[in-house]
């Protein structure tokens, strides 16, 4: 169950839906689809993880989540941010990107394999 | 940071049931993804196969989603029902704050009971429920012949053969030497033992050793332990006292060891008597120096595992039948059960106590149910108006219990103080016949008492006005309040009957305390026969090594009584055997001309006396002449008897002339030179037995109580009285100093703490009582005020306002004293033990109580008549 994606993993998966639910409040499908459809299926998340790690984001009080109605009428969980979700968010995607960044200078240094 | 604790919000999507909301959320995953692969040109067949794929294992996600959410659902509820708690004790607390009278009114009356419910059970735990300090409590038993009567040794040897029974079988008695060598002489209380007692006993000495079975053979070496206080307060603590010789009855003793104090270092006795020894030693008995029909043991035994006492008892009537048929002596013996030995005749006192503090505290919760559900009348509209906004029944019914609990626990606590208090009170007391009463404290036990106490106290009086005002119809609430009045009949008959116990149950131990005090004034009332007046009784014990010779030992006294007769400060001298009211030696005895079957034969007390004891004690002469000075060795031996002794024996002629066979250690018979008045020996509520006195100039005895008369404080002549014994024999001890007294108070005591606390008792229900009524009338009035308004207003006079408001308080009282009277019938024989001169149903008790509590009653409820007779009637109805 995504014990063995590592950390790192973790921690993006749950950084990818705190940003998705930034924006708006979604139940657990809607997150997933967002996810697909703004890194055009690039980044493709196993969708059965992505519920335990709603929980766990749950538990360290970073998201909310409510029972209500889906656009096509059905029952569905909505999971949505939290202030404390949101400043985990900042923080984290700024650390993120300065990973990024690091990761992207180690591999753009002569001679450069991009 | 947040604005509410976190699980609240589980609050909007928990359901009754988390599997099936994992399975919804999961299973609605699924489909929309089938439904955007359909959408998207895939087969049904191949969408289904796609979304499984991209989802992974749905049985796994749904197995880990729902052992979570189980987990959580159960720590919210938890955490729930923890703040809902908290809330309830917070709202409690401020709604208690918010009213401090009825607080503190509510406090102090739990306080009171709790802490005399407390108090008295520290009595009744450590006497009768903390199990006996001795290891394995339940196996040991007493063993006597029946009717507790001591056993011979050789009997003692039959019966530790009946190995069935007994595990173990030790046999000891109490007696007193006098330890002489450095210092002043003191007569100790010293325990002679079979080796094995003070195993039994589970006695660990403090250094050195017990004795050993060898050491029970007489011919062995003496040895003797010593008593840790006897050791400090005698030797200085001699850290090398093991090997030491100390000088006991004249004889020489090697200390083997130190036994620390404690209850452990108590041999089994009847609690009443018990007192640690000085020292202890060893058995040294043979069936030549102690044959058998010198029965002087105690036995103490240990039954065989898994054996109970009532077995043991039929066990051993098999095994006498045996013994009865080799020894040709009866052998009825009686197996008592430690615990009913040790606390022998204190149970009915202990009994009588809790059961009077049992009342107490009934009293106290009528009390405060009472003033709860004048208060619960007050809320009822608030309440009425939660139910109706939606609050559960069962959360108000916690919150109305949340707020009794606080009450009882302050009161609880409150309590402790007033039986910590108590214990103390008791304590200084202390009456010597309540068993361990110096080992009464109140511990975590009495704590933990207290609190499981306050706890059923609160829910006891909080339920019923919690479920009684829960159930309030908020329609039927405020038609009433439209009416102006805020309780119901039910409520009036519930409160109505709820004083008529408390009067009831104050009466009942009014009678109590009534019953006990009468009987005090009667006994001391009594003629005793023998004027205590300034008489101060010491005991001497001649050793036998010294004054081998009955000669000696008359000389002895003699001398002793002269020497003392001529101390300035005292006015009259006399030796007698035993000293009244703390019994003595009896026997058979013949009477010269007449012939009695075995067994039926005429039966008296002995005491030798000497001619002063009469004088001493100003024992009236009823007849005939006292001893004098020719009653003295080789003249013809005469005797003196009691009124009650001529009465019985002698019906219609005179006692004088008539010859008696004394029996003991006399030869012959002996003339009857007179008749002196009764006195009371055994106790002050035993009548006088037929007494025999003999003169000591003509029995000699090795001991006597030394009584003198003096003329100023008895005690003053205390220090040249020892002078005078000291100056006859420097290794004689003065024994048992006291003064007559002193010796009537320590009868009394138990009856006089007896009568303190139930008097403490009744008087705080009755108080309570009167306060019952006084807060049901004022209420009534104030239900009524309109009522009364209205009559007033059409002319009715100030005294048939009052009339109408106290007829309904004599209804109660009536009520009360009727139900109280027969209680009190039926529970008076509880109490006859302790009664006397009256009997339980004594009519001026009951008259005299009843006019009391009525007096009382009709006091506590005239306050609120007064008030209700000068409403002013105008006023009244503009109110309304």
């Amino acid at each position: 169950m995504g014990r063995d994606s590592g950390d790192l993993l973790q921690g993006t998966l749950g950084l990818l839906i705190l940003k998705a639910l930034a924006s708006e409040e979604r139940h657990g499908y809607g997150i997933v689809r967002w996810i697909q459809d703004i890194t055009g299926d690039v980044v493709r998340i196993e969708e059965g993880s992505l519920y335990p790690a709603l929980r766990r984001l749950e538990d360290r009080g970073f998201v909310d989540s409510r029972w209500g109605l889906s656009e096509n009428n059905r029952r569905a969980r909505f999971y949505a941010i939290t202030r404390d979700g949101r400043q985990h968010l900042h923080a984290d995607a700024s650390n993120w990107t300065r990973f990024a960044r690091a990761v992207l200078s180690v591999l753009e240094a002569e001679p450069s394999v991009i | 940071m947040r604005e509410q604790p976190r699980w609240r919000r589980y609050l909007r999507f928990w359901g009754p049931d988390v599997a099936a909301d994992v399975d919804d959320e999961l299973r609605f995953h699924l489909e929309m993804r089938e439904r955007d692969f359909l959408a998207e040109g895939l087969s049904p067949a191949a969408a289904r196969e796609e979304a499984l794929a991209r989802f992974g294992d749905p049985d796994e996600v749904a197995r880990w989603l729902r052992a979570h959410d189980t987990r959580e659902l159960r720590r919210f509820r938890r955490t729930q029902a923890m703040s809902d708690l908290l809330q309830d004790i917070r709202y409690g607390l401020r709604r208690l704050w918010k009213s401090p009278g009825f607080t503190l009114a509510v406090v102090l009356v739990l306080a009171l009971g709790i802490g005399a419910t407390t108090a008295i059970f520290s009595v009744i735990d450590a006497a009768l429920l903390r199990p006996l300090p001795y290891p394995e409590p339940e196996r040991l038993v007493a063993v006597y012949n029946l009717g507790q009567i001591p056993s011979s040794f050789p009997q003692y040897l039959d019966w530790k053969r009946d190995t069935k029974v007994f595990a173990d079988l030790g046999a000891y008695w109490r007696t007193t030497y006098a330890l002489t060598g450095d210092g002043e002489p003191e007569l100790l209380q010293v325990g002679r033992m079979s080796a094995n007692v003070p195993r039994m006993m589970g006695v660990v000495p403090r250094v050195g050793r017990l004795f050993t079975p060898a050491e029970d053979l007489p011919g062995s070496e003496s040895v003797i332990m010593l008593s840790e206080a006897l050791w400090r307060r005698r030797f200085g603590g001699d850290p090398h006292i093991l090997g030491r010789t100390v000088t006991l009855g004249e004889e020489p003793y090697t200390v083997i060891g130190i036994i620390p104090p404690g209850r452990r270092s108590i041999v089994p006795t009847a609690l009443a008597a018990a007192q640690e020894l000085d020292a202890w030693i060893s058995l040294r008995l043979s069936p030549k120096n102690a044959p058998r029909d010198l029965q002087f043991l105690d036995m103490l035994g240990r039954l065989r595992p898994g054996l109970a006492p009532a077995q043991a008892q039929e066990q051993t009537a098999s095994f006498a039948r045996g013994l009865k048929e080799a020894v040709g002596t009866d052998q009825d013996v009686e197996l008592i059960p430690l615990e009913r030995f040790v606390i022998g005749n204190a149970r009915p006192l202990l009994i009588a106590l809790a059961g009077a503090v049992a009342m107490v505290l009934l009293i106290a919760c009528t009390n405060v149910a009472n003033l709860l559900l004048a208060r619960a009348a007050v809320r009822r509209r608030e309440i009425a108006i939660r139910a109706a906004l939606g609050a559960a029944r069962g959360r108000l019914v916690r919150q109305l219990l949340a707020e009794s609990l606080l009450l009882a626990l302050v009161g609880g606590v409150a309590g402790v103080l007033v039986a910590w208090a108590g214990v103390a009170g008791l304590r200084a007391l202390g009456p010597g016949s309540v068993p361990r009463l110096a080992e009464t404290t109140v511990d975590a036990r009495i704590l933990g008492f207290a609190l499981v106490l306050s706890l059923c106290t609160g829910l006891l009086f909080g339920l019923l006005p919690a479920l009684r005002a829960s159930r309030a119809d908020l329609g039927e609430v405020m038609k009433e309040g439209a009416r102006g009045t805020a309780g119901g009949p039910a409520r009036e008959r519930l409160r109505g009957t709820l004083i008529v116990a408390e009067v009831a149950l104050s009466f009942a131990l009014l009678i109590g305390a009534g019953l006990l005090l009468r009987s005090l004034e009667r006994l001391l009332a009594v003629d005793k026969g023998f004027d205590a007046e300034r008489v101060l009784s010491s005991y001497l014990l001649l050793p036998y090594t010294r004054y081998p010779q009955g000669h000696q030992q008359v000389a002895f006294f003699r001398e002793m009584r002269e020497r003392a007769q001529a101390l300035p400060g005292v006015q009259t001298v006399g030796l007698v055997s035993s000293i009244p009211l703390t019994g003595g030696t009896n026997g058979g005895f013949g009477i010269e001309g007449r012939e009695y079957p075995p067994g039926k034969e005429p039966f008296a007390e002995k005491r030798f006396a000497s001619p002063g004891y009469f004088d001493v004690l100003r024992i009236p002469l009823r007849a005939g002449r006292i001893f004098d000075e020719r009653d003295v060795a080789g003249a013809p031996v005469v005797v003196v008897v009691n009124q009650t002794f001529a009465e019985r024996y002698f019906p219609g002629e005179s006692a004088l002339g008539k010859r008696i066979d004394f029996r003991w250690e006399t030869s012959g018979t002996q003339e009857i030179v007179g008749v002196v008045g009764d006195v009371r020996e055994q106790a002050l509520h035993q009548p006088a037995p037929p007494m025999i006195y003999i003169p000591l100039a003509q029995h000699p005895a090795e001991w006597a109580y030394l009584l003198v008369r003096t003329t100023g404080d008895p005690y003053s002549i205390l220090p040249s009285l020892r002078r005078v014994v000291a100056g006859m024999d420097r290794n004689l001890p003065v024994a048992e100093v006291r003064t007559l007294e002193e010796v009537i108070a320590a009868g009394l005591a138990d009856r006089r703490l007896a009568m303190a606390l139930f008097g403490v008792f009744s008087v705080l229900s009755l108080v309570l009582a009167a306060l019952g009524l006084y807060a049901v009338i004022s209420y009534m009035v104030v239900q009524r005020r309109q009522e009364i308004g209205i009559r007033m207003a059409l002319g009715a006079r100030t005294e048939q306002v009052m009339r109408l408001v106290l007829r309904q308080g004599l209804a109660l009282i009536t009520a009360g004293v009727i139900v109280g009277a027969v209680a009190a019938l039926w529970l008076g024989r509880f109490l006859a033990g302790l009664v006397f001169g009256i009997g339980t149903t004594d009519p001026i008790t009951f008259g005299g109580v009843a006019l009391l509590l009525a007096v009382t009653a009709l006091l506590a409820s005239l306050i609120p008549a007064l008030r209700a007779s000068h409403l002013d009637p105008a006023s009244v109805l503009r109110s309304e």
